[in-house]
Order: structure tokens, then C-alpha cells, then sequence
């Protein structure tokens, strides 16, 4: 087995405690640490303000060079955000570099947020109210962050 | 066993003194010739500037292009490679591109630092796994990295990412700068054999003037010596592969299409999709015996078909009767004509309806044509392959009779196989010549009509059972076949010019 890219997710841990970055936390489970849970906080001053996000990320052995699987468990409602919680995001796909490491990729999610990428939609319905009628699409976003506090997955 | 030479001059020697006309009245004569029986060798004039190669023949050939560009534009050959591909290798377009603004392109193309070098940045740890290491190595961009760190991130690329490994770039985020060979080889040696073979692979892939050989499996690379050399008048650049013996046209891969030139295939094949459904059913569901309607299953290639329960004789491509099809009737072969009149009762109707209608059934009759002629030369080959045990058969069925008296059984085969594709193909062309061309199109359905004619007849002769084979006649058919052809080709070669 590999050990690279656990000593490399063990180095990730320590600067994330280290150097948190803010609004956004994360740690490996306590009997695997190729599987991290964390959590987004919404951006202040955003409809996505006071809302918790929690997400799963799951690593290869092939990490830094590939990238993880990140999905959302919190229920959400974004135009690049799937129904299932894949996120559509280019430095998840084919703009990963090995440089990038957990703090980089959930604060990139975490500013996807609130700019959505209208290119790729991932959520018709999200896209559309995003596009045509914002008012709308706030509405639901706020209830989004409502739910998200009774959400005690 | 009489030489060789007696039994294999080539017909395309003679074409010269052997001028015939078009005319329906010609008629070849053996006696004319010294051999009558010599079976006209099927082949097709070699093409001087296109090869067939083994993959591992092109990696000289790539190199060479190479090192001459390098030479040119004064850069390392890792940053060429690059260029060139982004040129399709033709190193005229990318030489004027390069002079007019060299640096624009080495930055577009990621090659900038390859050219120019950065000093290393020479921090204190890699930049990927953290650690405090001595040796790292960079890249001409000034990035560095720990060695176990570049060798993880390279054979990533070449086994995970495939062809395109050639591609990628610099690991750091923000950089542009392209990975090449040379960090291969110094970090991931153990890998590159496998990035040399992308590279060759995307060098063939990306260059207009080669192309892999279509064969299941074949590694064969047809390699053309300029753009001309695959500009050919008959519309195709036909190549014939020694390794595995399949016949292609090397511009755009397909089997040889002529007289259809590659576009126009392009757009058969994509009409064709669109309308298999249609098609298909106007196929299961028109084929039964126009005469007492019992189905009909196809089982040889000629299309003069004999229904096996009322003996009505008829036309597979038009299920008109075959008394009208023959010369003795004073009625030619005229089922491959699109008449508006008969295909559709509406011919006056301007109705959108109407239109959609007759389109569909101009479509339809080019297309059952082409289909009839598709499965036709599919039974030729089929045919082709069982021909040695009847050429054995044929042998032994009576003594005194050499090898070389009964291989133009293969010969006709083989013709018939070459005759069914250009037939085919003839009805793509014919679908879309321009309607105004109306005389060149009458002239061109001649030729197509009597090339038609005597390619059932040849078909006929050579399905007969053994004992009833007439060699003479076979012979003739064969080479009157083979000259009809290459008039409907010529035509279309000389831009239907008379």
C-alpha cells in the first residue's frame, strides 16, 4: 500500500489546524483518514449566510495526483450542485493539480457558492432561477440554510 | 505449369493501345490478344508517394521531422514536438506562424520557459508532499519538486490519462508550462516507453499525412510523401495495407469510396444514420416475389433473381420484371435511374408534405441501391474465400487442366468484389450530383448502368455450378467488366468532361 498519500493527508491535517482557513472545517474519520468529513459555513453578507454544509470527501491512494470525491451531504440548492451532492467544479475534474490541498479545495467550494458557474448546470431548476428570476432563487437558498440546521446527518 | 509470365500480364499495361469506347455495341475479342484465356491481374496503379509502415518505421520518420524544425526555429526538439503537433506537423504553417509573433505562440503553447529557462524557485520543500528535500528537480518554468513527488505525478499521467499524458503540464496550478520527454526521462524512466508510444501515436494522429491502418488490430501507419501525394483523381487516396490486406482511403479512413469523394461520404454516412430506421423497414418489407409474393431470402450476389416457387425472373433493385433489363429486349438496365414521375405520384405537389415525400423517396432509391450493392459485395467476398476449394474442384474435374486454367475463377471474384464497392459508391455520387448537371448525369448513369449490366452478368457466370462454367465467357465478362469500370471512374476522374 501506498504510503504517500497518507503522509500527505496527515501534513494536511496539521497546516489545516495549524493555518485554518476561515469558514470552513474538516478532519478525517477517526478509523480511515482516506475519508474526511467537513463543513462550509455560508459567506457572511450572502443568502448562504449562517448556513453549516457538511461534505465527504473521499480519497485514492493516488492523492495529490488525483483528485478526491467531494460531495455534499447537506441538502442543497445551487446550479452546479447535483441532486445527489457532486459538485460540478473544474479544479475537482480536469483543472486538478497536485498542489492543492484539502483548505484549497473547500474554500474553492465554499466561493462557488456564491458564484455559481452558469456554463456548467448541474441543477436545471437551481440555473434557471439563478438566471431569470433572483429574488426566487435567494428564497430558496435561505430555506436551503434553514434546513441545514435541523439536518443532524 | 506454364510460366508465370503467360498468365499475368497486367490489363493496365495495355490500357493505351486498348481504347475502347463507351459504346454499347463493343465487344471484346480474344482472339485479338495472344493469350485469350490470361485472367486480367486486378490491381491498382501504386500509388508513388504513399507507403504502408510498421509503427516502429515512423518513429525515424517523426524524429526527422523533428530535428528539422528544431533546426529552423532554434528550439529544443521537446518544445517542437509540442508546436508541431498544435501545427498538424506541417512546418510551413507553423514557420510563417512562429515568425510573425514567436513568443505569443511558445507562451499559447505552453512552451515559453522551454525555450526561455526561470532559475528554480529553490524553496526550502516540494511544493506537493511538503517535505524538506535536497534534490528536486524543476522545470524550465522555475517549479521544482521533490524526485518521488515528479516520478508519482508523471506515471499518473501515462497510466491514468492515456493518450493525452502528452499534454499535460507543469503540476503547479497556475502554470501553462508543458510537461515533456525530457522530465519523463529523467523522473519516470520506468514509464517512458509508454509516453514515447503516445507520442507517436498522437504524432500519427495529428498529422495530416498519416494515418493508422483501419485493420482490427493492424499497427501499420500509411504514410503519405506531401499533401499532393493523397490527391488523387478519382477522388480517393487509396491504400492497401501488405500487413493485413484491408483497403482504405487514407484521407478520411474509410473503406475506398470512388467515385464519391470524402465529404460526400461523410454526409451519405451521417444521412444514413439519421435514416436507418426508415430505411430499414422499406428493406425488411419490400422484398417478397413481386409475382406471387413469397418472401424471398436473399442467398448469392447477383441481383437477376429467379423466385424458387413460380420461376418469375426479376431485378432485386427495382422488382420489375428481368425480360426488361436485358439488351435483347432493346431495353437496357435502367433501374438505376431516379425518375421523379415514378417515384412519387405527386411530382407537381408543392406541399411541404409533398416535398418531405419526394425527398425521402429520392433518398430511398439511391439507398436501396447502394444497400443492394453493400450486400451483394459482401456475398462476392464471402465468395471470394470459398473460390480455391472451387478452383481445387474445378481442377481435378477433369485432367490436364493447370492451376493457372482455373485461377481466373478468382480473378472474376475478385473483380466482382472491386465492381460491387464502386457500384455502390456510385449511388452516393449519383444522390448528390447537382441536379443542373442533368447531362453529365444522364452520361454518368450510362456508364453506372453498364457497368451494372455485366457486373450481374459476370455475377451470374460465377455463381453457376462448376460443370456448367464457361471459362472464355468468364474471362471476357471479367475484362469487359473491369473496363466499364474504369470508365465510370475516368469520367468522374476527368470531371465528366466528354
Amino acid at each position: 500500500m501506498s504510503t504517500s498519500a497518507r503522509r500527505r493527508l496527515l501534513r494536511d491535517f496539521k497546516r489545516l489546524q495549524n493555518d485554518p482557513p476561515s469558514g470552513v472545517t474538516g478532519a478525517p474519520m477517526d478509523t480511515n483518514i482516506m475519508v474526511w468529513q467537513a463543513v462550509i459555513f455560508g459567506p457572511d453578507d450572502t443568502p448562504w449566510e449562517g448556513g453549516t454544509f457538511k461534505l465527504v470527501l473521499e480519497f485514492s491512494e493516488d492523492y495529490p495526483n488525483k483528485a478526491p470525491q467531494v460531495k455534499f451531504l447537506t441538502k442543497m440548492f445551487h446550479p452546479n450542485i447535483y441532486n445527489d451532492g457532486q459538485i460540478c467544479l473544474d479544479i475537482l475534474q480536469n483543472q486538478w493539480s497536485p498542489i492543492y490541498d484539502i483548505s484549497a479545495i473547500l474554500t474553492s467550494i465554499q466561493s462557488l457558492l456564491c458564484d455559481p458557474n452558469p456554463a456548467s448546470p448541474a441543477n436545471s431548476e437551481a440555473s434557471r432561477l439563478y438566471n431569470e428570476n433572483r429574488r426566487e432563487y435567494n428564497r430558496r437558498v435561505r430555506e436551503i440554510v434553514e434546513q441545514s440546521w435541523l439536518d443532524e446527518s | 505449369m506454364a510460366s508465370d509470365d503467360e498468365y499475368s500480364y497486367a490489363y493496365s499495361e495495355e490500357e493505351e493501345d486498348y481504347q475502347m469506347s463507351d459504346d454499347e455495341s463493343m465487344q471484346f475479342n480474344p482472339e485479338a490478344k495472344e493469350n485469350p484465356n490470361a485472367a486480367p491481374v486486378f490491381s491498382y496503379a501504386k500509388k508513388p508517394g504513399i507507403q504502408m509502415l510498421p509503427a516502429d518505421q515512423v518513429f525515424p520518420e517523426m524524429k526527422r521531422k523533428l530535428v528539422d524544425a528544431t533546426e529552423v526555429l532554434g528550439i529544443p526538439e521537446v518544445a517542437a514536438v509540442v508546436l508541431m503537433r498544435e501545427f498538424h506537423w506541417q512546418k510551413d504553417v507553423l514557420l510563417e506562424t512562429f515568425f510573425r509573433d514567436p513568443d505569443g505562440l511558445l507562451k499559447k503553447n505552453g512552451v515559453y520557459h522551454r525555450v526561455n529557462p526561470k532559475p528554480a524557485l529553490n524553496s526550502p520543500h516540494c511544493a506537493i508532499c511538503y517535505d524538506d528535500v535536497e534534490e528536486k528537480m524543476a522545470m524550465p518554468c522555475g517549479h521544482e519538486f521533490c524526485m518521488d513527488c515528479w516520478h508519482d505525478f508523471c506515471a499518473n499521467a501515462i497510466q491514468e490519462e492515456g493518450p493525452i499524458c502528452v499534454c499535460t503540464s507543469c503540476p503547479d496550478a497556475s502554470c501553462d508550462e508543458i510537461v515533456t520527454e525530457e522530465e519523463v526521462t529523467k523522473a519516470a524512466p520506468d514509464h517512458l516507453p509508454k509516453f514515447r508510444t503516445y507520442q507517436l501515436r498522437s504524432f500519427v494522429e495529428s498529422n495530416k499525412l498519416t494515418r493508422w491502418c483501419p485493420g482490427a488490430g493492424c499497427e501499420r501507419v500509411a504514410t503519405a510523401q506531401s499533401a499532393s501525394a493523397m490527391e488523387q483523381d478519382d477522388n480517393v487516396a487509396h491504400c492497401d495495407c501488405e500487413g493485413c490486406q484491408t483497403s482504405f482511403c487514407m484521407k478520411c479512413g474509410e473503406e475506398p469510396h470512388s467515385p464519391t469523394d470524402c465529404p460526400a461520404l461523410a454526409l451519405w454516412n451521417e444521412k444514413c444514420r439519421n435514416e436507418s430506421e426508415t430505411a430499414n423497414w422499406i428493406l425488411a418489407n419490400t422484398k417478397s416475389c413481386p409475382k406471387c409474393v413469397s418472401r424471398i431470402e436473399k442467398n448469392h450476389g447477383c441481383n437477376h433473381m429467379t423466385c424458387q416457387k413460380c420461376r418469375h425472373e426479376f431485378c432485386w433493385i427495382c422488382m420489375g420484371d428481368w425480360t426488361d433489363h436485358g439488351a435483347n429486349t432493346g431495353g437496357y438496365y435502367k433501374c438505376n435511374k431516379y425518375d421523379v414521375d415514378t417515384g412519387t405520384s405527386s411530382g407537381d405537389d408543392l406541399s411541404d408534405a409533398a416535398r418531405a415525400k419526394r425527398e425521402l423517396d429520392r433518398y430511398l432509391h439511391y439507398y436501396k441501391r447502394f444497400h443492394a450493392h453493400a450486400e451483394a459485395q459482401k456475398f462476392a467476398r464471402k465468395q471470394l474465400k470459398e473460390t480455391e476449394n472451387r478452383m481445387v474442384l474445378l481442377q481435378e474435374s477433369s485432367d490436364d487442366v493447370k492451376w493457372s486454367d482455373v485461377e481466373f475463377l478468382k480473378t472474376a471474384n475478385e473483380q466482382l468484389v472491386e465492381c460491387r464497392r464502386v457500384l455502390k459508391y456510385s449511388y452516393v455520387y449519383a444522390y448528390y450530383l447537382k441536379p443542373q448537371f442533368e447531362m453529365q448525369k444522364q452520361r454518368f448513369e450510362h456508364h453506372q448502368e453498364m457497368l451494372e449490366r455485366f457486373t450481374e452478368t459476370l455475377s451470374e457466370l460465377s455463381e453457376k455450378p462448376l460443370a456448367e462454367m464457361d471459362r472464355t465467357d468468364v474471362v471476357n465478362k471479367t475484362r469487359v467488366v473491369d473496363q466499364f469500370m474504369k470508365n465510370i471512374l475516368k469520367y468522374v476522374a476527368d470531371g465528366m468532361d466528354d
